[in-house]
């Protein structure tokens, strides 16, 4: 499952399958700390997401680049090096031009750095193909998991707030579920989301055997 | 009050009131690992010593490295290349001292040093400008608090392993649901120190 | 040969299951009643919305999920009853809704229905509903007859102003607090019944309460009116000893027991949350596999001596 696929070389298909079939969050389980924590308003999901997909993007062209280099056990901590390299300038950004998303956002910004997300696409992918698959993969990903991250988020704080990216949605005579701004409603969440996506998409499999047989 | 009556508190916050897995939401990609128990406990102590030491190592490059370089803006870069550092230096301290347990370390060395529990360990001890002990402690303690998160995990996953979860939710899905009724339970540590 | 391979309690059928939950109803009636008595009408709608809720909700879910609709076996109607018992009296009917179906679908359904949960379902609803809407489930009311929660005239429980009462107002319950919970006579009939029909061992109840006991006398409290006061009795007999979410042993349910005592007045003492109960519990039922696995019986022929004897 979390294998690049040779027919998804294709950037349209890498990026059908980024954010679909292949959803890092929702289908592949990649990058959970930072969609289980962050995510309790829709701006923040959207903002990490992005942030995440950028460094992905980085680390991707660049570990594509240094692939003939390095092999056996020191991928890993070349890896880990890199995309920790490109937090750092993430960092800088989010703090100098995005203050108050870089405040929400917490020690999960400088978490970028370990995300399984983009360590699990460098190893996959960057690390052993050519530039244009690396970034059709890490573009594919990056916009899967902004997206994902956004709908958590989104749904946590319409859930625990009756807003979205700040908008009263709800009625005001809704009473928040404070449940959903927690650890425990972000496992939640998460979890349901997963187990919905998941349903779904065998149920869109199983319908597709059926119309062949 | 006394210093071990603050030491005792200190690790009660850090293993329940504000357990990194739990509370504070770091070192979830772990979840993968909680399956079997002995698995787990091993992962679990492995990453509490890692935690542990490079806790220590970071607060040392963080302090008298990077500070009066005026680098902080190479924190992340330095605290990750600590942590590899550390993590291979324990993996072959395991090694040298018992083969058969550095054999089966072998898949989750990657999750030690890529865990955000560990460098988000580091991080949060620079914020928070302690001392080289307070550094160490924290370290040491919440590893223990992600050791007994990722045990009890453990515990009821090996549970669910009979159980007739619908086929959609088999696996993460039902785990993160697992973890969602233990956060809860956790939030009745609220307070206790 | 299909073997399934399950969790304990081991046998179920739905003659037996049904049996056993009716006993259980049977046993939480008198609770029901003096709740109903005290509290009157704001407490009969949401015992009735709770159970009708829980039915309901399994009952959906169960369809949903193309599984056989198992509502007969009563086990949706005693979650529903329970988690009702459990609520404060004023608490609107939608909380007692929402809890139900959590408790139903997502604490007991999504893990595989009855015997596959590792947490007490009810339990767990309420500490939903006790951090999500914590107003409404921290709000109490005098015991006051029928109309109880029409005036709802706001009062502080024997947790939260200690000494105000009397034993014997605690023991026949005309104190605020939740539904079920604060007549104690009612919940000593329940036992007793449960025990002569042998639904629950006695180990669970009596350890559990004798460690809140002791351990609320250590800390420096009144023993007697810590048991007396908020939910442990009605916990001790009727939430503790749910078979699936506790240990299989005998030696593990003692220590189960003891230590959710101890949790309950920690908690209370020196936690934010008054009433230690609920979450002592839960945290127990997340302990209780790795309890079975410490104490775990002794097979004959395995063990130190074993190699001894086996040559």
């Amino acid at each position: 499952m979390r294998t690049m696929d040779d027919r998804k070389h294709a950037p349209g298909e890498a990026l059908k399958y980024g954010v679909l079939g292949g959803n890092p969050l929702l289908r592949l389980g990649l990058g959970l700390c930072p969609a289980l924590a962050v995510t309790v308003t829709a701006m923040n999901g959207l903002g990490m997401g992005l942030a995440t997909a950028c460094v992905l993007l980085c680390t991707s062209l660049t570990v594509s680049t240094l692939r003939g280099l390095v092999a056996g056990r020191a991928r890993v901590p070349l890896f880990l090096l890199v995309s920790a390299v490109f937090a750092a300038v993430a960092q800088m950004i989010l703090a100098g031009w995005f203050p108050a998303l870089n405040g929400a956002l917490g020690v999960f910004v400088p978490l970028i750095a370990v995300n399984c997300l983009i360590l699990n696409r460098a190893d996959e992918a960057a690390s052993r193909s050519g530039l244009m698959t690396a970034a059709a993969d890490a573009v594919g990903m990056g916009l899967g998991y902004t997206a994902a991250l956004t709908l958590v988020g989104a749904l946590r704080e319409l859930i625990g707030r009756g807003s979205v990216f700040g908008a009263a949605i709800l009625p005001s005579g809704y009473e928040p579920m404070l449940l959903a701004a927690m650890p425990a409603g972000g496992f939640l969440m998460v979890g349901l989301l997963m187990g919905v996506f998941r349903a779904v998409a065998s149920g869109r499999s199983g319908k597709k055997e059926s119309e062949r047989t | 009050m006394s210093g071990v009556a603050r030491v005792l508190l200190f690790m009660v916050s850090c293993v329940f009131t504000e357990n990194i897995f739990l509370t504070r939401l770091m070192g979830c990609c772990a979840l993968d690992e909680s399956r079997r128990l002995g698995a787990a406990a091993g992962v679990g102590l492995f990453t509490a010593l890692v935690m542990t030491l490079s806790s220590a190592g970071a607060w040392m490059v963080g302090r008298w490295v990077l500070t009066p370089l005026d680098a902080a803006y190479l924190q992340t870069p330095a605290f990750v290349a600590v942590i590899i550092l550390l993590t291979v230096l324990c993996a072959a301290l395991i090694g040298r001292i018992r083969p058969a347990l550095r054999e089966a370390l072998e898949g989750s060395l990657t999750w030690a040093a890529a865990n955000c529990a560990v460098l988000g360990t580091a991080v949060l001890n620079m914020e928070k400008a302690c001392s080289l002990g307070e550094a160490l402690l924290s370290g040491l303690f919440n590893g223990l608090g992600f050791l007994l998160a990722i045990v009890c995990m453990a515990g009821v996953r090996e549970r669910l392993a009979f159980s007739k979860v619908p086929e959609s939710l088999r696996g993460l899905p039902i785990a993160l649901i697992s973890a969602s009724l233990m956060a809860l339970a956790f939030m009745g540590f609220t307070g206790l120190a | 040969m299909n073997l399934r391979m399950s969790p304990a309690p081991h046998v179920y059928s739905s003659q037996s299951t049904r049996a056993l939950m009716l006993n259980v109803i049977i046993a939480l009636l008198p609770c029901a009643v003096a709740g109903v008595w005290h509290f009157g009408s704001g407490a009969l709608t949401l015992i009735l919305a709770s159970t009708l809720s829980a039915v309901l909700a399994e009952c959906l879910w169960q369809k949903l999920a193309g599984r056989r609709v198992l509502i007969g076996d009563l086990s949706a109607v005693v979650t529903g009853l329970i988690l009702g018992l459990n609520l404060p009296p004023s608490a609107p009917w939608w909380l007692a809704v929402l809890g139900s179906a959590f408790a139903v679908v997502v604490v007991k359904g999504l893990f595989g229905g009855l015997g596959d949960n590792f947490v007490n379902p009810a339990l767990a609803a309420r500490a939903m509903l006790l951090v999500s809407w914590p107003k409404y489930m921290t709000a109490w009311v005098a015991p006051a007859g029928w109309n109880a929660c029409v005036d709802a005239v706001s009062a502080a429980t024997p947790l939260a102003s200690p000494g105000s009462f009397t034993a014997w107002q605690l023991f026949l319950g005309d104190v605020p607090g939740s539904i079920g919970e604060t007549c104690k006579l009612a919940i000593l009939l329940g036992l007793a019944f449960l025990l002569l029909t042998k639904t629950v061992s006695w180990r669970i109840p009596v350890t559990l309460t004798a460690s809140a006991f002791a351990f609320s006398w250590i800390f420096g409290g009144d023993p007697v009116a810590a048991i007396l006061s908020g939910g442990v009795l009605f916990a001790a007999v009727f939430m503790a000893t749910d078979y699936v979410t506790c240990p299989m042993s005998a030696a593990g349910q003692l220590v189960y027991a003891a230590c959710a005592g101890l949790l309950i007045v920690l908690i209370r003492r020196y936690g934010l949350y008054p009433e230690g109960v609920t979450f002592a519990i839960l945290l127990m039922n997340i302990a209780a596999p790795l309890i079975d696995r410490c104490v775990r019986r002794r097979v004959y022929g395995h063990g130190k001596g074993a190699n001894a004897h086996n040559g």
